[in-house]
C-alpha cells in the first residue's frame, strides 16, 4: 500500500521530468554537453576625481553592439548619481549626475564583452557623411596643404588615408604635419587627425578608439584607428602604415574627437581600466540559451534570472544530486558520517578550495578544533559556551591558515575562508563526544567516512556535465526526487551489512 | 557474482538489514507519538511501574542547571547509584558509581570523580550532550543494580543485561550482553561487549559474539559463555510480552537485568533495537517476525494475553540456527 503510493509518486515525478527534458533535447535542441567556452571579457572602468563640493557631472561613452561584439549586463555603481543616457552623433553617453560632490568621487562602470568567433563582414557606412572639423587659420591651410599633396598619391579614399598617415606618422615629421598635430604625435592625435583632413576633402572618415581584448595588461592600454568610408563600408586602418591591419581583438568602445570621459565639476579626473577574461560559465550558458529560438518560462526557467542570481543556483541545482549520492552511500553501501548532510556542505566548500586543499584544509581545522575541544573538557565549561569557544577556535584556525598560506604565497589555502565553521564546530563537537565515550579509533573512522563521502560528492557534483545538465534542465530534479522516493522505500541490505552479516550466510544452496 | 549470492542468501535465512528493520518494520509498526515513551527512560520506568514491572529505584531527577547543587543531596547517605542521561542512546553518558573515595566517587571501570566533575557531567547531560539530536535532557540518579551471583564469571564489571525483541507482544529474539574489559563494563556490543543468544524455549545461552566474531568462551575469565541458564525466564519472557501493552510499539526492544534481590529489572525500552542480535542468536529476525505475521492474520486472538505470547514464542521459536559460516 505505501509502496504503491510511492511508486506511484516516483512514477509520476521521473515522467514529467523526462518528458520535458526530452523535449527540450528532441524538439529544442538544447545542448547535452556544456559547450566551448566563448569569449567573454569583464571590461571595469573607475573614475575618480576630486568633487569641488557643487554639482558634478560624469560623461561617459557606452558601447554598443557590433556584428562581432555583444555587450552584456551594464552595470553603474555610482553612490548619489543619477544616471541618464543620452545620444551624441558620436554614440550613445551615459550621463552620472551628482548634486553634491565633495572629497573624492569614484564611479564604476562594469560590463562585459563577448566576441563572437564568426569573421564579421565590414560594417556598412552610414550615408550620413562626417562634419569637417572647425580648424582655424594655420590650421586648416596645413590640413589643405597636406590634403593635395596626398590627392595626388592615390586614387581611393584608403590610399588617400595610407598616404596621409604616411605623412604625419614620418620618422621626422615636417613643418605642415608639426603644426597640425603639435606637440603629440600619439595615435589618438594622428587618427584624430587624419579623419578631419579626410572630412575636409569630402571623405567619410572617423576616428575610433577602443581596448584591445588581450590579457596582461595592467592598466589597460586604450587604442585607435582610423575608419574610411569607401565602396559602402567602413575600412579600418591603424594610425602606422607598416602596419594597417586592425586586429581583431580591438574592441571599439567610442568614436570620435573627444574622450571617453569628461567630468564637469570636479577636478583631476582620472580613468583607469581594468579587463579580465570571464571564465564564468553562467555567462556562457545564459548567452547559448539566447540563441534558443523558443524562450519560454517553462524551458530556459534559469537563464530568465539575472546574472548572478543565476550563479547561486548554479550550484544550489546540483545540491540534490549530492543528496542522492549521500543517501545512496550512506543507506545502500552504508558508509558512516557526521551530520545527515554535512559532507554535501563540505562538498559544496570544496568547489571553491579545489579538493586537495580542501581535504588538507578541513582535515587540518578538525584536527585544531578537536585537540581543542578535547583540551577544553578538563575546563569543565558548559554546553553553549563551550561550543562558542569551539566555534571561535574554528574561526581563528581559519583565519590563521589563510594568513599563513598568504605568507606563503599559497593561494589554495585563502579559500578555507568558504568551509560553513557551523558545520565544522558540530563535527569537531561530534567528534569529540564520540572521541570520548568510544574511543579515538570510531571517532577518526567516521571522520574519515565523511571526508569520503564529501569528495564522492563534490567530485560529482563538481563536473562540468552535472553543471550543465541541472542548469539548463532543472527538470531533472524531479527525476532525482523520484530516486530519493524509491531509495526511501528501500529494504534491502546495505554494502556494509553483507560483510557483518556474513557469518548468517550459510545454508540454503 | 559472489556479493549477489551472498545477498541472496542473507535474503533466503531471513536476515534483517538496517533498511529492512526501518522499512518494513519500524516504520510501519511503530508510531511516532509513542516514541517519547521508550526514548524517554523517566516515562517507560513510571509506564513500568503502573504496570507492575520491576525498574530501578529512582533516587532523583535533574532537570534544570539550578537543580545540579541538588545532586549531593540526592545521593547523601548513598554509597552506590547510577547516573544516566534520560535521553541517551547506546548507552553513552551513564556513569555507574559503585561506591566513595573519601569526598569523591568511585566508577564501575575503577576512575574516581570529585562531586565537581559529577556535576560537570550532569550538566553535560542537561545540555543534551549525549541525547539523541543533541536537544536538552534529563539526569536520572538511580539505583545501581547489584547484578545476579551466576553472571559473575561471564561478565567483566559492568552490569550484564537481558535483550528482548517484541513483536506486537511477542518475544521473537533473545539475548545477553555481557561487559568484558574492553567495553569498560558496557553492555553495548559497538562498544566490545560479548552478545550471547539465548534459546527462547529453555532460556539457555546459545553461542556468544564478540567484535562479530563466534566465541565459546569469556576473553576475559575463560569461563564457558554457551549452555548457561538464565533464572526467572519465564519472568522475563513475560515482562517482554507485556511491554508492547505499554508502549503499543509494534516492534520494540527491552532491557531487562537481574538484580540479585529483586530479580528481574526492566531497564529500558528501545524503537530502534540494534540487529546484531541475529549473529548472536545465528538466525536472522525476518523469518520470526513473518511467523508472528503470520499468527496475527491467521489467529489473532492467540495471542491476545501475554501469556498466550509467551506460550506462542516457547513453542514457535525453538532456536534453528542457520550453520553459521566461521568468520
Amino acid at each position: 500500500m505505501k509502496n504503491r503510493a510511492v511508486y506511484l509518486l516516483a512514477a509520476v515525478f521521473a515522467a514529467a521530468g523526462l518528458a520535458l527534458f526530452a523535449y527540450k533535447v528532441l524538439a529544442l535542441e538544447f545542448p547535452l554537453t556544456p559547450g566551448d567556452v566563448p569569449e567573454i571579457w569583464e571590461v571595469e572602468t573607475r573614475v575618480t576625481f576630486t568633487g569641488s563640493g557643487g554639482p558634478a557631472t560624469v560623461r561617459l561613452f557606452i558601447p554598443r553592439n557590433t556584428r562581432t561584439y555583444t555587450i552584456l549586463d551594464q552595470s553603474f555603481v555610482s553612490r548619489g548619481y543619477a544616471l541618464t543616457t543620452e545620444l551624441t552623433p558620436d554614440g550613445r553617453m551615459a550621463k552620472l549626475t551628482g548634486r553634491q560632490a565633495s572629497g573624492p568621487q569614484t564611479v564604476y562602470f562594469r560590463f562585459l564583452i563577448h566576441r563572437a568567433d564568426t569573421a564579421s563582414p565590414l560594417p556598412n557606412a552610414e550615408p550620413a557623411t562626417v562634419q569637417p572639423p572647425e580648424w582655424k587659420a594655420r590650421r586648416l591651410e596645413a590640413a589643405r596643404a597636406l590634403l593635395d599633396q596626398t590627392r595626388g598619391e592615390g586614387e581611393s579614399a584608403t590610399e588617400i588615408a595610407t598616404a596621409l598617415l604616411k605623412r604625419l606618422t614620418a620618422p621626422a615629421p615636417d613643418d605642415v604635419a608639426r603644426t597640425l598635430l603639435g606637440n603629440t604625435s600619439g595615435a589618438d592625435r594622428v587618427v584624430g587627425v587624419t579623419a578631419g583632413i579626410l572630412a575636409l576633402g569630402g571623405i567619410s572618415a572617423r576616428s575610433v578608439h577602443g581596448i584591445a581584448l588581450e590579457e596582461g595588461q595592467r592598466p589597460v592600454r586604450t587604442v585607435h584607428w582610423l575608419e574610411v568610408a569607401e565602396g559602402g563600408v567602413w575600412r579600418r586602418m591603424t594610425a602606422d602604415p607598416a602596419a594597417p591591419q586592425v586586429p581583431a581583438t580591438w574592441f571599439p568602445w567610442w568614436r570620435g574627437g573627444i574622450k571617453l570621459i569628461q567630468v564637469d565639476g570636479g577636478g583631476s579626473p582620472k580613468v583607469r581600466i581594468t579587463i579580465e577574461r570571464a571564465a564564468d560559465q553562467s555567462i556562457v550558458e545564459s548567452l547559448s540559451a539566447d540563441s534558443v529560438q523558443t524562450k519560454n518560462l517553462l524551458t530556459s526557467a534559469m537563464t530568465s534570472l539575472p546574472l548572478e542570481v543565476q550563479q547561486v543556483y548554479r550550484v544550489l541545482l546540483v545540491v540534490p544530486l549530492g543528496v542522492l549520492l549521500l543517501v545512496i552511500l550512506r543507506n545502500v553501501v552504508g558508509l558512516k558520517s557526521f551530520g545527515t548532510f554535512m559532507p554535501v556542505l563540505i562538498a559544496l566548500a570544496f568547489r571553491e578550495t579545489q579538493l586537495l586543499w580542501g581535504i588538507l584544509l578541513f582535515t587540518m581545522i578538525v584536527a585544531i578544533g578537536l585537540a581543542v575541544r578535547l583540551w577544553m573538557e578538563n575546563l569543565r565549561l558548559l554546553v553553549v559556551p563551550r561550543l562558542a569557544a569551539v566555534l571561535i577556535v574554528v574561526v581563528g584556525a581559519m583565519a590563521a591558515l589563510s594568513i599563513a598560506s598568504a605568507q606563503l604565497g599559497l593561494a589554495g589555502g585563502l579559500s578555507v575562508a568558504l568551509f560553513p565553521m557551523v558545520i565544522l564546530t558540530m563535527t569537531v563537537e561530534r567528534m569529540s563526544v564520540i572521541w570520548d565515550e568510544r574511543g579515538p579509533r570510531d571517532a577518526v573512522q567516521q571522520g574519515v567516512g565523511s571526508l569520503i563521502v564529501a569528495t564522492a560528492c563534490y567530485l560529482l557534483m563538481s563536473h562540468p556535465l552535472t553543471e550543465h545538465m541541472f542548469f539548463q534542465f532543472p527538470e531533472l530534479l524531479l527525476v532525482v526526487l523520484a530516486v530519493v522516493l524509491l531509495l526511501g522505500r528501500y529494504s534491502g541490505y546495505r554494502l556494509t551489512e553483507l560483510y557483518r552479516f556474513r557469518p548468517l550466510s550459510g545454508g540454503g544452496s | 557474482m559472489e556479493i549477489v549470492d551472498l545477498y541472496r542468501r542473507l535474503r533466503a535465512n531471513g536476515v534483517l538489514g538496517l533498511n529492512w528493520r526501518n522499512a518494513e518494520f519500524q516504520l510501519v509498526h511503530n508510531r511516532r507519538k509513542f516514541f517519547p515513551l521508550v526514548d524517554d527512560k523517566l516515562k517507560s520506568k513510571r509506564l513500568a511501574e503502573a504496570a507492575g514491572i520491576a525498574v530501578p529505584d529512582l533516587f532523583g531527577v535533574i532537570e534544570y542547571p539550578h537543580e545540579v547543587r541538588t545532586f549531593e543531596s540526592i545521593v547523601a547517605g548513598r554509597e552506590d547509584f547510577v547516573v544516566k542521561p534520560a535521553e541517551g542512546s547506546g548507552g553513552d553518558g551513564i556513569l555507574v558509581v559503585v561506591g566513595r573515595d573519601g569526598s569523591g566517587f568511585r566508577l564501575a571501570n575503577g576512575a574516581v570523580m570529585s562531586v565537581d566533575e559529577m556535576r560537570f557531567h550532569i550538566n553535560n547531560i542537561l545540555a543534551g550532550t549525549f541525547s539523541l539530536g543533541g536537544q536538552p535532557d534529563k539526569a536520572l540518579i538511580e539505583y545501581r543494580i547489584r547484578f545476579d551471583p551466576l553472571f559473575k564469571d561471564i561478565a567483566f564489571q559492568g552490569v550484564p543485561d537481558i535483550r528482548i525483541i517484541v513483536f506486537f507482544g511477542v518475544p521473537v529474539m533473545t539475548m545477553t550482553r555481557l561487559p568484558t574489559e574492553k567495553s569498560s563494563g558496557k553492555a553495548n556490543l559497538h562498544q566490545g561487549a560479548i552478545g550471547a543468544g539465548i534459546d527462547m524455549t529453555t532460556g539457555r545461552t546459545l553461542n556468544a559474539v564478540w567484535h562479530d566474531r563466534i566465541i565459546t568462551r569469556h576473553p576475559d575469565t575463560d569461563v564457558p559463555v554457551s549452555g548457561v541458564q538464565i533464572p526467572h525466564w519465564d519472568t522475563l519472557l513475560h515482562h517482554a510480552a507485556r511491554s508492547y501493552d505499554l508502549t503499543h510499539l509494534g516492534y520494540q526492544g527491552i532491557d531487562m537485568v537481574l538484580d540479585s534481590e529483586r530479580g528481574p529489572v526492566m531497564l529500558e525500552l528501545n524503537a530502534r533495537p540494534g540487529l546484531s542480535i541475529q549473529i548472536a542468536n545465528g538466525e536472522g529476525l525476518g523469518l520470526r517476525l513473518g511467523a508472528v505475521e503470520a499468527r496475527l492474520r491467521d489467529a489473532p486472538d492467540t495471542l491476545d494475553s501475554a501469556p498466550d505470547r509467551v506460550r506462542f514464542a516457547k513453542a514457535a521459536f525453538a532456536p534453528r540456527p542457520v550453520a553459521l559460516a566461521q568468520a
